[in-house]
């Protein structure tokens, strides 16, 4: 039988105890699997992976990770350092910062943080993640100068830096154009034959759930 | 290096903000007799918790607490300065600050804010560039984004408290915005950004004080000049050097 990564039970979400956003959500992701979460606009799917990662404390129910129960920080923070996320509408910012900066900060909060600083094996890994995405000839270059279809190659690569075994990718594809998706749709396709990861993946384009997933989440009333 | 975190956090409205509660505390100060530094300071103190945590819980938007507080603090100013009776040129050296007026007690503060605020981007670099970053992904990975940003409101409230004092109210953004405009120009980094932003906040507070020397003119306003012939140099060079880029 495949291991099961994650499970939710009875979930519900939502900012306010008396305002549920989503109730009762019973769902199962094993290892290696891609499932599309999909569902109207405001649904809660975005809610649904701030929830996941402990940014927003589910209303009720529970979530498994890896077969153990998440509920206190310490339980959120080893979870989270197994996650990789990639956010909606990620804009690039002011902030100059070169791609394998951008790609080491994955690393941040797993392997350092405060007072520590990056060591030899986060650099390696960050430099990994790049030969991975395919993104090594970017290294130097400043992500606000980065096409579409290359900024989220280095996004991805981010995740990856945390030696990630989910990846939660919240409409990846909205500020691509249609090449570009399909483009980055065949590179997590690859992805995934070369690495053990799974993925749940929020995206209202069809084609790219199609090409990419295994089965489908549809969220609704 | 706090304009940095201004410029890159889209923080410009509650600097703004942050300024004119400073200019505030300095009011009361002034009318009462106490030291301005320490006015300004109790303004910031209200005014980081006001457009900080308080915004959050009262769920206020923090671009209308900042109108309100801009509006209001510099009314408020000048009934004080009014009521109290303050002399014309207090007034003004409120709003134009002066380099000589600093005694050694503020230099002193300004020294220890100074030291203070280079460890703290030391010690928090990497949650601070991912806060610059992408506030999303920053709190995806449990950087605690809330405390980071009060916390980083608060210093830049104590840069603009010092920095009120030597150019004066109106001119802050002189020391905190303009060397981290012209440093994000040309910047590939945070690091580098930031060095460059201390390197040419220096430049243009030397270059303003010979200028001022030189020229008799007031420090605070020849500090100024220099800070924004300073961002039109770099915005010129790098203009030429991208259409170089271009055509080649």
């Amino acid at each position: 039988m495949d291991k099961e990564i994650l499970r939710l039970e009875n979930l519900t979400i939502g900012y306010e105890a008396k305002k549920p956003i989503l109730t009762d959500i019973t769902f199962c992701l094993v290892e290696g699997e891609a499932v599309g979460v999909a569902g109207p606009n405001g649904i809660g799917k975005t809610t649904l992976f701030k929830t996941i990662l402990g940014v927003t404390s589910p209303l009720q129910g529970e979530i498994i990770f890896k077969e153990r129960k998440i509920k206190t920080k310490t339980d959120t923070s080893w979870a989270r350092s197994q996650i990789g996320y990639v956010s909606q509408g990620r804009g690039r910012g002011k902030l100059p910062l070169i791609v394998e900066e951008m790609v080491l900060l994955g690393r941040w909060g797993t392997y350092f943080s405060g007072f520590q600083r990056p060591q030899k094996s986060d650099r390696r890994a960050a430099k990994e993640a790049m030969e991975i995405m395919g993104i090594t000839k970017l290294r130097k270059r400043d992500c606000r100068e980065l096409s579409g279809g290359e900024y989220q190659r280095a996004v991805i690569a981010q995740a990856l830096a945390r030696d990630a075994s989910l990846l939660l990718l919240d409409e990846p594809g909205t500020f691509l154009d249609f090449e570009s998706r399909q483009e980055f749709t065949a590179q997590l396709k690859e992805l995934r034959k070369s690495l053990p990861i799974s993925i749940l993946i929020v995206s209202h384009h069809r084609e790219e759930l199609d090409n990419l997933v295994d089965r489908v989440l549809i969220l609704g009333d | 290096m706090l304009g940095v975190v201004v410029v890159t956090a889209n923080l410009t409205t509650i600097r703004f903000a942050l300024m004119h509660l400073a200019l505030l505390g300095g009011a009361v100060a002034l009318a009462f007799k106490l030291p301005i530094l320490a006015g300004a300071f109790g303004g910031i103190i209200v005014a980081s918790f006001i457009l900080g945590p308080w915004a959050e819980r009262l769920k206020v938007d923090t671009g209308m607490m900042s109108a309100y507080l801009m509006t209001g603090s510099l009314g408020v100013a000048f009934i004080l300065f009014y009521r109290a009776g303050v002399p014309a040129m207090e007034v003004f050296s409120l709003f134009t600050g002066g380099l000589l007026l600093l005694s050694p007690h503020d230099l002193w503060i300004l020294l220890v804010i100074g030291i203070l605020i280079i460890f703290l981007f030391w010690a928090f670099y990497y949650e601070i560039e991912l806060f610059l970053y992408d506030k999303e992904t920053a709190k995806a990975l449990g950087v605690p984004i809330k405390r980071l940003q009060t916390g980083l409101l608060f210093l830049t409230g104590l840069a603009i408290g010092v920095v009120m004092r030597v150019v004066g109210a109106l001119m802050v953004d002189a020391i905190i915005l303009i060397p981290a405009l012209a440093a994000l120009t040309l910047a590939r980094g945070l690091k580098e950004g930031l060095i460059l932003t201390s390197i040419f906040g220096l430049i243009a507070s030397v270059g303003g004080f010979f200028l001022s020397m030189g020229a008799d003119l007031p420090v605070g306003a020849s500090i100024t000049v220099s800070a924004v012939a300073l961002l039109a140099v770099v915005s010129i060079i790098k203009g030429r050097f991208n259409l170089r880029l271009k055509r080649d």
